[in-house]
This record gives structure tokens, C-alpha cells and sequence, in this order.
């Protein structure tokens, strides 16, 4: 579905991205990771046609796109991170409006409204919502003209825990109704969570990719914490490959002296300190 | 898909209509012209009359009518001017302006429909202000070459208010210091030594000198100075709303 080749791009002579290259295939969740400045948002601004001045190959259902016409974003859908809709009109003839631009049969709105939770205040100007409900309001823009390909930059920021959990669960079923998703994201468990393969990015260039488990796998190890007592409590520690090995362990199960047992992985945040050194939250 | 592509600017330009019918400041300063109109056709001659008794002279404003007219003649690109910028800079704050780019209408239809059919449509309305108001200006050609000059002159102030400006306060302070190129258009009639010169880089100079004279060059010159700072300004614009 995209295929980039060497893409390099800088606002200034000095180097900005380098040499990314990657392939996100058709159904599959593909998030970019980085921290403010990486290099994310503008990879989104070339994949969705908004730059036409990089150098190497980005390519979108087959056309370059330095070359896509306005046709094409009849296939495609972009959250941006910041709202964009008329503060003046009401959230339906939003909705009404960006839908008018389409020659695609859309989707139902009032079943889009009722998807996020808006439908109560359809009618209500935009101005009067609050950060989460135009954050909702603008991801269903994205999906009004039900596109293959949906671009979103931190769909979940500035949404409330439920909330947040809703929208999670729209981007898992827009995948398995066949979307392909390009996530951009600074948020860890998002991406463990909703993605099926990341790329960490930071000072323009992919520092690793790979799906968040082979990530978390390659790079970091199980661990068993646990504590017992010994006159005052204390805590031991080994590798979950290496427990037979851990003499201090096996004593104490066999004397029943133990007094907690977790086994811990690393996190995706973990791994993208150990592989950037920058630390994302 | 060629009717579609009529349809969304269209449905566009709609959009820019119902924001203006919206906003009484902006809708009432497209009915400035008309009023102006009223104020030069039927209160200018009252004043001649009463200056003219009242200093015992042949004529007082009548040497100055064509000014008058020139003023007339951009009044309407610039009301217009100026409701198309404060559209355009309410756009760019709500993030519509970056977000049209990924529609079909894409960034090109958004500008056509924001700055290409108000200007349209201000070279006509400003056509028929003229054939109605117009205290001095009867050729038909002259009309329509001054409306033309004028709408340019409106598109030049439209770039120059959304490139320089990064909010609607912002915005309205420009438009009010734009104002100041408009000077171009009363130095040909004041300065009458090669001193006016010093002003061509303005376009209403050359507008005003074509509207006094008739010389095509003067024309030519409106069009290619417009032109430099419509090209300079949109460059800026571009890389202001990517």
C-alpha cells in the first residue's frame, strides 16, 4: 500500500530526514514513534502530498506523492493532531461540509456522531465543545468519505481515559474492516497496544522497526523479582531464562520463605530509550 | 469528474459567502462601495454647488472628480479585499486552510475559491458601481480596464494582509496600514514633478496614471508591479499555511 525508498527531506540546508525507507502493507497498523521534532509529522506531511520537495520515493496505492491530483484524497482520510474544523458552524454541518467535497457515497453521520459520542450535541457550535469532543468530532471527519488509507497524529491526545478507550476501539475495527492506518504517536502504550508494526523515529532518521513484541523481544529480557525475609525483608532478582540457575531462589521456595514472586518485561518506552537514549514521556 | 471539480469550489466559494452573510462587519463592509457610491453621485455635486456660490469660483472640486472615481473604482476590490482576508486568517486559525489541502479540493481549489472568484466577482460588481456612480468616467473600456486594475490591486492587499498577518487582529491592522499604498493614486494629481516617481512600486500609482493619461504602458506597468508582489507574497503564503 505505501512504499518509501530512500526518502530524504529538509526544510533548511541542513539534514532533516535521511535515507527512511519502510513498507506498510494493506490492513496493517503502521506507527511512527519519536519524540516533538523528530521528523514524524513531516514524514505524515509527504506521505499525505502536503510537502512535494523530498528527494527518493514515497509511494501511495501505487502513485508518487509529489504527483498525487486532488482525486486521490478521495481515498485517503488525515486526522491532524490539531482540530480543523469551522469553530462558527455546528458539529453536523461540519461534517455536512467537509462531506459535500467528496463525490464518494459517505458514511451514515448520524451513525458516526453516535460512534464518538456526539450525538447529543450535533447541534451545538463547535466553539462551545470542549478539546476531547473536537477531537472526536475531527477523527470522524477523517472517516466520512470512508477512505483506505487513514493518516492520524495522536488521535488519542486530549481525550479523556474512556474516551481514549473508544477511540481505540474505532481504530482496531477501521483495521479489521480493511484501513490501512498510519499512526504518527508519542504515546508507548498506543502503540504497543494498536499497532502492528512501529518505527522509532528521532532526529530524522528510523532508528529501529519492527512489531512492538519482536521490539520488546530482541531487545530486552524477562525478569523475576521477588522478596523474602532475612531478619528484615529483602529483594532478589534473576532472569526468567536463568531461574534454575538462581541457588538464593530455589532455597527459598523449597523452605517456603518467600514472600512475593513478579515476573516484569520491559516496556516499549524501555526499549525506545535503550535504542535512541531519548526518552519519549 | 471535471463537473465535480466545479462543484466543490463552488460548494467552497459558498462557504466563503455564508461567512461573510454571517459576520455583519464583513458584510457590511461589502455594501461600502454603494454607500460611497450614493455619498459621490449625489453629495459631491450638492458640495460643488455650495463651494463654488460660496468662494465665487467657476469650479472647486471638478478638477478633482476623477479622483473621486479612482477611489470608487478600488473601493470595491478592497472591501472585498478585506473580507477575503479576515476569511482566510479565520481559516487559517481554525486549521481549515492546511486541512483543504488534503480534500479534493485540494490547496489550489481553496485559492481559487477564496482569492480568484471574490476578485471575479469584485471586477464585476465594481463594473456596475462604476457604470452607475462614476462622476466622470463615461467609455465603457476605461471602466472595465480600471475595474481590472483595481481588483489586481485588491488581490495584491488580500496576499499582503494573509502572508504578513498571524491572526485576524493582526490582520486588520495590515489592511488599515495597507491603506497606505493606496497614496499612489492621489500623486499624480499633487506631485507634478518627476518627484511622483518615486512611487513606482506602488500599483495605484500606475493606475492613476494610466486613469489621468490613457497610456497602455501605464496599464502594463499596474499589471507587472502588481504582479512582483502578488508572486513575493504568495511564496510566503505557501510556506505559511504547509
Amino acid at each position: 500500500m505505501i512504499q518509501v525508498v530512500d526518502l530524504s527531506f529538509s526544510y533548511t540546508r541542513n539534514k532533516f530526514l535521511e535515507n527512511i525507507g519502510f513498507e506498510v502493507s494493506e490492513g496493517e497498523i503502521f506507527g511512527f514513534l519519536g519524540p516533538s521534532g523528530a521528523g514524524k509529522s513531516t514524514l505524515q506531511k509527504i506521505l499525505t502530498g502536503l510537502i512535494k520537495t523530498y528527494k527518493g520515493q514515497s509511494i501511495v496505492k501505487g502513485i508518487e506523492s509529489k504527483h498525487f491530483n486532488n482525486d486521490f484524497y478521495e481515498n485517503i482520510g488525515v486526522d491532524f493532531e490539531f482540530p480543523s474544523l469551522y469553530e462558527k458552524l455546528t458539529g453536523r454541518e461540519n461534517l455536512e461540509f467537509f462531506g459535500s467535497l467528496y463525490s464518494k457515497k459517505l458514511r451514515n453521520i448520524d451513525e458516526l456522531l453516535e460512534m464518538v459520542g456526539l450525538k447529543n450535541d450535533e447541534d451545538k457550535k463547535v466553539s462551545e465543545y470542549s478539546k476531547g469532543m473536537k477531537s472526536r468530532l475531527n477523527f470522524i471527519k477523517a472517516l466520512l468519505h470512508n477512505p483506505d488509507i487513514l493518516f492520524l497524529d495522536e488521535p488519542t491526545s486530549g481525550l479523556d481515559p474512556n474516551s481514549s478507550r473508544d477511540m481505540k476501539n474505532i481504530i482496531l475495527q477501521e483495521k479489521k474492516n480493511g484501513k490501512t492506518i498510519i499512526l504518527t504517536t508519542h504515546n508507548m502504550t498506543d502503540a504497543a497496544e494498536l499497532c502492528d508494526r512501529v518505527a522509532f523515529i528521532v532526529d530524522g532518521n528510523i532508528k529501529a522497526l519492527d512489531t512492538p513484541h519482536n521490539l520488546i523481544m530482541s531487545k530486552g529480557a524477562s525478569k523475576i523479582k521477588y522478596t523474602y525475609l532475612d531478619g528484615t525483608e529483602k529483594t532478589g532478582e534473576c532472569l526468567l531464562s536463568l531461574t534454575s540457575h538462581d541457588k538464593k531462589l530455589q532455597e527459598l521456595i523449597e523452605s517456603n520463605r518467600v514472600l512475593s514472586i513478579h515476573s516484569s518485561e520491559p516496556t516499549l518506552n524501555d526499549i525506545f530509550m535503550e535504542v535512541t537514549g531519548r526518552v519519549l514521556q | 469528474m471535471t463537473h465535480w471539480k466545479y462543484k466543490r469550489l463552488s460548494i467552497s466559494f459558498m462557504q466563503y459567502i455564508n461567512q461573510i452573510a454571517r459576520d455583519a462587519m464583513l458584510f457590511l463592509s461589502c455594501l461600502a462601495p454603494v454607500l460611497y457610491g450614493l455619498f459621490i453621485k449625489f453629495g459631491i455635486p450638492v458640495a460643488e454647488k455650495f463651494l463654488t456660490g460660496y468662494y465665487s469660483r467657476k469650479e472647486v472640486l471638478v478638477p478633482y472628480f476623477l479622483i473621486f472615481d479612482l477611489f470608487l473604482v478600488v473601493l470595491t476590490p478592497m472591501m472585498f479585499s478585506f473580507a477575503s482576508s479576515m476569511v482566510i486568517l479565520g481559516e487559517i486559525d481554525d486549521g481549515i486552510t492546511k486541512y483543504m489541502s488534503v480534500t479534493p479540493l485540494g490547496r489550489g481549489g481553496y485559492l481559487i475559491s477564496r482569492l480568484i472568484l471574490p476578485l471575479t466577482f469584485s471586477f464585476v460588481v465594481s463594473i456596475i458601481v462604476m457604470n452607475v456612480f462614476s462622476l466622470t468616467i463615461n467609455s465603457f473600456e476605461i471602466i472595465i480596464a480600471l475595474s481590472f486594475l483595481s481588483s489586481v490591486l485588491g488581490f495584491m492587499t488580500t496576499m499582503m494582509v494573509v502572508s504578513l498577518s498571524a491572526n485576524k487582529v493582526e490582520g486588520m491592522a495590515i489592511t488599515k496600514m495597507s491603506g497606505i499604498s493606496m497614496i499612489g493614486i492621489i500623486l499624480p494629481f499633487f506631485v507634478l514633478t518627476r518627484i511622483q516617481y518615486l512611487a513606482i512600486l506602488l500599483p495605484s500609482f500606475w493606475m492613476a496614471k494610466f486613469a489621468l493619461e490613457g497610456k497602455i504602458t501605464y496599464l502594463i506597468l499596474c499589471v507587472m508591479v502588481s504582479a512582483g508582489w502578488i508572486l513575493l507574497l504568495l511564496r510566503k503564503f505557501m510556506k505559511k499555511t504547509m
